[in-house]
């Protein structure tokens, strides 16, 4: 662990500017809304801010990925194509754990199983990436119900803590303790480890008072998800508040489903193939040659979301429930179904249960 | 990667979202959770913008249709035949000349087109596409409130006690004010919808009176009648201008008759009424546009709130929704046959002179009419420019054949072009700085995000170059400057400029000062009281089923079949979810209840021909328990009924008329 004043956080970003495109957490002028996104030459990451509206996957696995381009010659018939190359230096500064836990299913999913994802690969091969612990929640945040957060445990390179004066520095990785060594600091004190604990412990205490928008008690509907005993009812409730927008799939850090289409480009021969961010909230999602849908009501399209986030199984293959406790499905969500709501559903339908 | 502040381009809701462009291309978009109005929130079509902004179908230069097919042009050339066509119509070229302009345009697009309508071409014969009911709406809340628009805010919503949506279906059409009705519902507002569809909003209703179709004015009628017939109600009603013909108009309905043509019961009016007159805060909100209500049933919903006393001083009252993002701005512009920018007259001789001082050419003075209105008279215009169309004119489409050379102008590569001869591209509204005005008058600024494609113009400088071109000079040299002629020149913009919403986000809503009583000042005879009773049209006889045409006919849209889909068409997901429906339904569907299909004897996909005293298509049948028994509803984008069906009944359903069709339905084969 090292300890470091702002005039070094400073030197980090400039250190990692020389070789790296960086993106950060920046608040917009006009709006003042958080967004994660490149930053501009000079430009800093705004460590205050609150959770960016959209998740820190768009670098890995943006909106829209144009990841291939191909062009058809009619008289000398050949085809050239080409596959897109992102894999240039990226870091990512600062993450907040959820989104962290977020890039690491996705890493799971897009990487860790029998088909790896060669786009995202790219995407991902080279990225540095600077979490920031959240010493204190925003008001939306269930991290502490997910086990996502406050402090990130796995997936930087470097992770700050911010002191009243100051921050302490965990290094994750290799490349970090390289960074950290170039950048010449200093070693924080045997006792910053409790210092951490205790900000940490702090952090996770002031949910109560701070994060009072949401709570979502996951584990307790994470058997009665993975069974199928949510009753008809229940689902039928939450389905009809869906106004099928997508924004949940959308904002969630986890959520990895995308739409492949073949696009001419304006004013060129040339065509383009790309992906798109695809959410299970559409009916035209599941719908299968023959016109088979196996989920055509939209009860059982938003229970599949569930199931993906919070069910035994899917958490096998993230090594995690999907659900990260961001939050952010319940700004987002235009009829009142985030996350945290469904889970209160849920819960409230075992306690009549119990009864 | 900069992200752009901006204005969704879609419905009539106004939401804010944040555009990342790359260059020259839109990246990704992003909600905003500190704008007033969407909060965080977008619909699907919304959450697909981007995809729309890149898309490669795009008008990127001008075009002239010749014996040979298009020959390109530059603009210079183009403009110059314009001119040659306008020398052409000689002094008589008001009247031979329309404009369909575009309810997507920004309002100082609009503005100018409107200018150019008057005074290049000398012509009233001007409208909006798609205007429908909008103007028709908003005059009969002028009737009744003296006050020329919907004096609402989306923000009342929330804390609104009783909520009454009239034939909307919110969560479709304008999704975040569905979102809106939800959550106050949610926190105890009493939403009541008035449909003859169960749409999503009635299964989030606390209750859904479902009417019969056609029969909506009449269960307006009930509820009023329900009021009066307690004597407090009826003693303030004859207290205000109007109330003793409405207490008569009332008084002359029979509750059977109420009864037996909704289909409602005597219990869920009064509990209904009930409830409303108890409301502290009450709001009424229907659609309007091409599908929206007629004001008939504007000047009854009028009426009815009146009777409880529900008007804007205790933030209740009528919300006329539009459809469309800048339809409420593009009619403040004065796109329409006889109003000059916010509502005021054109027949008014000192606003006509105001007009002079800047034009220098006073705008004609006699009222014109629409294109649409042209074509159904009889009457071919040698003239016509349509401004990005989306649904309107289409209907008339051999009619239109005759019109000796139509112009189009737009972003996007769109099926009218077929009619046109002459093709105009402009920029998206991503690519230029103008304002629009939501349908709770809130006028808002959207930035210029990235360059339009090579050497397409942005709006403001088209307008003026085609005005050069004809010999018109026009001094502006930024949208900025534009804005500040119409808030000269427009009481109910005054006051408004792009510095001042520049440093608001969210924008402002007009009037910025609330004195203003718009056309009743101006109108210069004496100013009727207001709030007033508005005197109505009897009710009629409801459409009603016969043994020949023993169903009654609805037509409605959706998120993904949204107008002509001309724009959801180059979306990706938008356009895939369209399609998934089209797999199931090629030939488009009808609604019929269970109990119809049985009697009938027809399955769910089955082709069945619907056939009315006018006209028929032929669709697939869709078994559903959202209409009524005898009912049937047609989604708006089966395009045998856009094309063939609509043509024949152009009569009924002009200006927004949701009037329902008796029909008759067959299986075939």
């Amino acid at each position: 662990m090292y300890q470091i004043d702002s005039g070094e956080l400073k030197g980090l970003v400039e250190y990692l500017r020389v070789s790296h495109r960086l993106y950060g957490p920046v608040s917009e002028t006009h709006t003042h809304q958080v967004v994660f996104r490149e930053l501009a030459a000079r430009e800093e990451p705004d460590w205050k801010a609150e959770i960016p509206i959209n998740p820190i996957k768009q670098v890995v696995f943006p909106h829209i990925d144009a990841f291939l381009r191909y062009r058809y010659e009619r008289k000398s018939r050949e085809v050239s194509i080409g596959l897109s190359d992102p894999s240039e230096a990226k870091a990512l500064l600062g993450v907040r754990s959820c989104d962290l836990e977020g890039l690491l299913c996705l890493d799971r999913f897009f990487l860790g199983q029998e088909f790896v994802d060669e786009m995202y690969r790219r995407h991902r091969r080279r990225l540095f990436i600077v979490s920031n612990t959240c010493v204190r929640p925003f008001s939306q945040c269930f991290c502490v119900c997910t086990d996502s957060g406050p402090a990130p445990r796995e997936g930087f390179d470097l992770n700050l803590i911010a002191l009243q004066d100051g921050w302490l520095v965990e290094v994750g990785s290799e490349r970090g303790e390289t960074v950290a060594r170039e950048l010449g600091w200093k070693e924080a004190p045997a006792e910053a480890s409790d210092w951490k604990q205790s900000i940490v412990d702090a952090s996770v205490r002031s949910f109560d008072g701070l994060a009072v928008e949401n709570k979502a008690w996951i584990s307790r509907v994470t058997n009665r998800i993975t069974t199928g005993f949510v009753r008809e009812g229940t689902w039928d409730f939450i389905g009809k508040q869906c106004l099928e927008c997508g924004a949940c799939s959308f904002v969630c850090p986890s959520c990895s489903c995308f739409n492949v289409e073949d696009v001419a480009e304006m004013g060129s021969d040339d065509w383009v193939r790309l992906r798109c961010w695809d959410s299970c909230a559409y009916e035209g999602y599941t719908r299968m040659a023959g016109d088979h849908n196996p989920r055509k009501p939209v009860e059982d399209r938003r229970n599949k979301r569930f199931f993906c986030k919070l069910s035994y199984s899917q958490a096998k293959k993230y090594l995690r429930p999907g659900c990260v406790g961001c939050g952010r499905c319940s700004w987002v969500c235009p009829g009142d179904i985030g996350l945290p709501n469904v889970v209160t559903y849920i819960r409230r339908e075992i306690e009549e249960d119990a009864e | 990667m900069p992200v752009y502040p901006g204005i969704c381009t879609f419905c009539g809701t106004g939401c804010g979202h944040l555009l990342q462009v790359t260059g020259s291309t839109v990246e990704a978009v992003f909600p905003v959770r500190t704008h007033l109005v969407s909060r965080g929130r977008l619909c699907v079509r919304g959450w697909n913008v981007h995809e729309l902004l890149r898309t490669p179908d795009r008008i990127v230069q001008p075009r002239l249709r010749t014996a040979q097919g298009w020959k390109s042009l530059t603009y210079e050339e183009a403009f110059a035949w314009l001119n040659r066509r306008l020398l052409d119509l000689g002094p008589d070229r008001g009247d031979q000349s329309a404009v369909i302009a575009s309810p997507r345009a920004s309002n100082e697009e609009s503005y100018l087109t409107m200018r150019f309508a008057r005074e290049v071409l000398r012509t009233n014969h001007i409208a909006v596409d798609n205007e429908g009911g909008h103007l028709a709406a908003l005059q009969a809340i002028w009737e009744g409130s003296g006050f020329g628009a919907g004096r609402c805010s989306f923000e009342w919503i929330r804390n609104a006690d009783f909520l009454l949506t009239v034939d909307f279906d919110a969560t479709r059409q304008n999704p975040i004010i569905g979102s809106e009705l939800h959550f106050a519902a949610r926190e105890g507002a009493h939403l009541v919808v008035v449909d003859s569809r169960r749409t999503q909003t009635a299964r989030l209703s606390r209750q859904f009176l479902q009417v019969r179709p056609g029969s909506t004015d009449f269960a307006l009628a009930a509820l009023a009648k329900h009021l009066v017939e307690r004597e407090e109600a009826a003693a303030r009603v004859l207290g205000r201008p109007g109330g003793q013909e409405w207490l008569a108009t009332l008084g002359g309905l029979a509750w059977e008759q109420l009864l037996g043509v909704t289909g409602l019961s005597r219990n869920a009016i009064a509990d209904t009424a009930d409830r409303l007159a108890s409301a502290r805060q009450a709001l009424a909100l229907f659609p309007t546009g091409i599908f929206g209500l007629p004001a008939r049933t504007v000047r009854w919903i009028s009426n009815l709130f009146l009777t409880v006393g529900a008007t804007e001083n205790s933030k209740s009252g009528l919300f006329p929704v539009p459809g469309i993002n800048n339809l409420q701005g593009a009619l403040d512009m004065g796109l329409a046959p006889g109003l000059l920018t916010g509502y005021q007259p054109l027949e008014d001789a000192d606003v006509r002179k105001q007009f002079c001082s800047r034009w220098g050419v006073e705008p004609p003075d006699t009222p014109g009419f629409s294109l649409g209105e042209l074509l159904e008279q009889g009457k071919r215009p040698r003239l016509a420019i349509v401004v990005d169309h989306d649904e309107g004119v289409v209907r008339f489409g051999q009619a239109l054949r005759e019109v000796e050379t139509v112009v189009y102008v737009g972003a996007f590569e769109n099926p009218f072009t077929e009619f046109a001869h002459l093709v105009l591209p402009i920029a998206a509204y991503s690519e230029t700085v103008g304002t629009f005005t939501n349908g709770e008058r809130r006028v808002q600024i959207s930035g210029r995000k990235l360059s339009p494609p090579t050497g397409v113009l942005e709006g403001w400088r088209f307008w003026m170059e085609a005005a050069a071109a004809c010999g018109r000079r026009w001094p502006f040299t930024s949208p900025q400057e534009v804005m500040e002629e119409i808030a000269d020149l427009t009481p109910a913009y005054r006051g408004l400029s792009h510095d001042l919403l520049a440093q608001t986000w969210g924008g402002v809503q007009w009037p910025l000062a609330d004195t203003l009583k718009l056309r009743e000042e101006r109108s210069g005879v004496s100013p009727k009281p207001f709030p007033r009773f508005v005197a109505l049209q009897e009710l009629g006889e409801p459409s009603s089923p016969s043994d020949e045409y023993p169903f009654l006919l609805l037509f409605g849209k959706s998120q993904h079949y949204w107008h002509l889909n001309n724009l959801l068409n180059k979306t990706f997901l938008p356009r895939r979810e369209y399609n998934a429906l089209l797999l199931l339904y090629p030939d488009g569907f009808v609604e019929m209840a269970a109990e119809d299909a049985r009697r009938l004897r027809v399955r769910d996909k089955e082709k069945v021909r619907i056939r009315s005293r006018r006209g028929g298509m032929e669709l697939q049948v869709k078994v559903s328990d959202d209409v009524l028994p005898g009912a049937l509803y047609v989604p708006y984008f089966v395009r045998d009924m856009v094309n063939r069906f609509l043509l024949e009944h152009k009569g009924a359903l002009q200006r927004g008329e949701t009037s329902c069709v008796p029909v008759t339905i067959e299986r075939i084969g």
